[in-house]
């Protein structure tokens, strides 16, 4: 039974920091939505005649609106991924397999 | 003069050297194939063809997850999109850039973890083990059957029109064609097929159903990788090809600034001087008594005589830039006199329209990408993706949260590296190849061919093709195991009552993985016309039906049984209900988006309304069961 609690235990942990990641992964999309729409939704529109300005060769609303959020989100993806994402025990039955095994009891 | 007809391979031209390079590119992923299927060889057959051990690495999961992903979609539909609609297309993509993050950093981790509490293998098996439900597994089954047909269809069909494209008038191939079209002109179903498309149908389907039914997953995954590689490095090629030949980004955007949206119309043509009877192929350019040009819309059969004949359809150039760049490609022993034209209703006549959003529309006053659409396009692309099965499926074969962290970045760049470059190359595509909006579909490989010939590498274009045929392939390998994983694994075996050997289940996986393909073939012969519609419904209605139950089913204890059933069909309903209505209201396949959002984001929302509904309202799961997969 022991074995049992350890890994329903440890189970538990991974389960509340994948939530929490989940979190964070939600608040990220949203950040980056509303910057994409904010900066396309006003600055994609050409009046008739209008000259359009460029930036980087695109049209400046590309550039700010997709091109920058873009590379600012691969820079959030770094740092998620390579920092804030925790790892943790895909198995929890193989290990628990294993410990009962160690001190002979089987699940 | 036709400009698709440059990709035809004539003997002694370098486009033969393209189509050997091409070929070769298809011989190395069987050799992949090959040596793939051998190495699954005494492995337990069912984990090792569906999943390939559940041990993939870094570079292995994360180009299968990108491979797949990018299907026919970003290389034949997408092109096609931005060539008609122009710069808004970088909006309506955007979300793009969130999707590694979403798809893998919402799921992976927690679907890989309860797949192996579970033992499950497929997606509805996963969802069928969490809640102790056989009526979960088999109308999870179903919905993925029945979606993922649709995107099985588009593959095909883009598969075959880049085959079709590249083969153009090799001597082999049109005798084949020549001999198919006598033996089948008269058969139900098939005979409708153009003769050309089905030979390369079959080809293309024969290819990637062996490699497929040999190796399994581990075929496929290894596969993916090479096409994964193929991809990236054709995308920059291409890229770095297109922005020398319109001189840099910046001139291409000044000179798409002045185009304006063609015409539809009519046209009476009329022969000049002596001749005889013609057929004028589709996509020919011709000219008006005062100079405006403008393409055949179909195949038009002129008669030696004197006087206007027809009415034709024709695609109208509009603007005198274009006009005087396609003078020369007209048939100059033809006039036509435009009888009839039908501006764009969105955008018509209107310089900058291709740099700006909405951008333009052949048939909506609002044009493609109203606001709301955009934003709804941002959500659609971030979270069908994280919904379908076939991705999902994925996230169960990685080894541990090092190779997923690893992955995560390594597809955010991927990502990175292939669509931004593609917004690029085909904005400036209407720049090098005007005139194309009537064969929009096969923007990506003349293209890759006009690129290259105009750099005296034609040798090239084989490469620069072979992007979007991996990209194509390594989507048909993944769909045809999942939906053999289906009928085998999650119809057969679960409803079977006797003990089925090993042996029994890899005849059967193979066999079903062949009919399947086969199944597919006679479907696509008589496709929708555009692939990405087709794409978008079948990714939509999957990711409407799966991605709320799934992702509930992996973070909320409380979910019930009950509500996943009526949440994957209230989702898969709406969907269908909103394509129903679009076809019903313009007449064609088509989605019906009420206050200009998306169906995937309503189907989505019903989903999540009648789940949580339902959950809280329902008895409470079995205590057991929650510690199983969620622990303490």
């Amino acid at each position: 039974m022991k074995g049992n609690e350890e890994r329903n235990r440890q189970l538990g942990e991974s389960f509340r920091q994948a939530r929490r990641e989940t979190v964070v992964i939600v608040l990220a999309w949203l950040a980056f939505l509303i910057w994409t729409g904010f900066v396309c939704g006003f600055g994609s529109q050409l009046k008739q005649g209008e000259e359009v300005v460029t930036a980087f060769g695109m049209p400046r609303w590309v550039f700010l609106g997709v091109v920058l959020p873009w590379l600012a989100a691969c820079g959030f993806t770094f740092w998620f991924s390579m920092f804030y994402m925790k790892d943790t025990d895909l198995d929890p039955d193989r290990e628990c397999e294993a410990n009962g095994e160690e001190d002979g009891q089987g699940r | 003069m036709s400009i698709l007809p440059l990709l035809a391979s004539t003997p002694g031209t370098g486009s033969n050297s393209a189509l050997i390079c091409f070929l070769g590119y298809v011989g190395v992923v069987f050799v992949i194939a090959f040596l793939a299927g051998r190495a699954g060889k005494g492995k337990p057959f069912v984990g090792e063809y569906y999943l390939g051990g559940r041990n993939f690495g870094m570079w292995a999961f994360a180009l299968t997850y990108a491979a797949t992903l990018s299907s026919g979609g970003s290389f034949m539909g997408f092109p096609a999109l931005i060539y008609t609609h122009g710069w808004s297309l970088a909006w309506w993509i955007g979300g793009y850039m969130v999707v590694p993050l979403v798809a893998l950093g919402l799921f992976a981790k927690r679907i890989n973890q309860v797949g192996r509490i579970a033992g499950a293998i497929t997606i509805p098996e996963l969802l069928r083990k969490r809640f102790a439900s056989n009526q979960v597994g088999n109308v999870a089954t179903l919905l993925v059957l029945f979606f993922m047909f649709f995107y099985l269809l588009a593959q095909f069909k883009a598969g075959a029109e880049i085959m079709a494209t590249l083969f153009g008038d090799v001597p082999i191939y049109q005798k084949a064609v020549a001999a198919v079209e006598r033996t089948t002109g008269e058969w139900f179903w098939i005979g409708s097929a153009d003769a050309d498309y089905l030979v390369c149908l079959c080809c293309f389907a024969v290819a990637v159903v062996a490699y497929t039914a040999y190796g399994g997953f581990r075929a496929v995954v290894w596969t993916d990788v090479l096409q994964g590689l193929v991809m990236v490095v054709g995308v920059l090629i291409l890229l770095g090809l297109t922005l020398s030949q319109v001189g840099g980004l910046e001139g291409a955007t000044r000179q798409l600034a002045l185009q304006t949206p063609p015409e539809f119309g009519k046209a009476e043509l009329e022969l000049i001087g002596k001749s005889r009877d013609q057929t004028l192929a589709k996509g020919t350019f011709l000219a008006s008594g005062d100079g405006e040009v403008m393409r055949l819309s179909a195949t038009a059969i002129m008669e030696a005589k004197e006087g206007p004949q027809g009415p034709f359809d024709v695609l109208i150039i509009t603007g005198a830039e274009q006009q005087a760049q396609l003078s020369d490609k007209v048939e100059s022993k033809i006039v036509a006199h435009v009888t009839e034209r039908i501006p764009y209703a969105g955008g018509a006549g209107e310089k900058g329209v291709y740099l700006s959003a909405p951008g333009p529309h052949a048939t909506k006053p609002e044009g493609f990408l109203p606001i709301v659409l955009a934003l709804s396009f941002f959500g659609f692309w971030t979270f069908s993706g994280a919904g379908q099965p076939s991705y999902m499926v994925r996230q169960m074969a990685f080894r541990d949260t090092i190779v997923l962290r690893r992955s995560i970045l390594f597809v955010a760049i991927f990502f990175t590296l292939i669509y931004l470059p593609l917004i690029f190359i085909f904005t400036s595509a209407r720049i090098l190849l005007p005139g194309m909006e009537g064969e929009a579909d096969r923007i990506m490989p003349a293209m890759a061919t006009v690129v290259t010939s105009n750099a005296n590498i034609p040798w090239l274009a084989g490469i620069l093709v072979a992007a979007p045929f991996a990209a194509i392939m390594s989507s048909v390998d993944s769909f045809l195991l999942l939906v053999s994983s289906g009928v085998v694994r999650d119809i057969y075996q679960q409803n079977t009552k006797r003990k089925v050997s090993e042996k029994t289940i890899a005849r059967l996986s193979h066999w079903t993985t062949i009919s399947v393909g086969a199944l597919a073939v006679l479907c696509a012969l008589n496709p929708p016309e555009f692939l990405q519609t087709l794409i978008i419904f079948a990714s939509g209605g999957l990711g409407a039906s799966f991605l709320v139950p799934v992702i509930l089913a992996l973070y909320w204890k409380r979910m019930t049984s009950r509500a996943a059933v009526a949440g994957m069909m209230v989702g898969a309903v709406v969907m269908l209900g909103c394509y129903l209505k679009g076809w019903s209201e313009f007449g064609r396949f088509s989605s019906y988006n009420p206050l200009d959002i998306h169906p995937f984001i309503w189907a989505s929302l019903a989903n999540l309304l009648v789940v949580v509904r339902l959950s809280i309202s329902g008895r409470k799961p079995d205590r057991e069961l929650v510690e199983r997969y969620f622990g303490t």
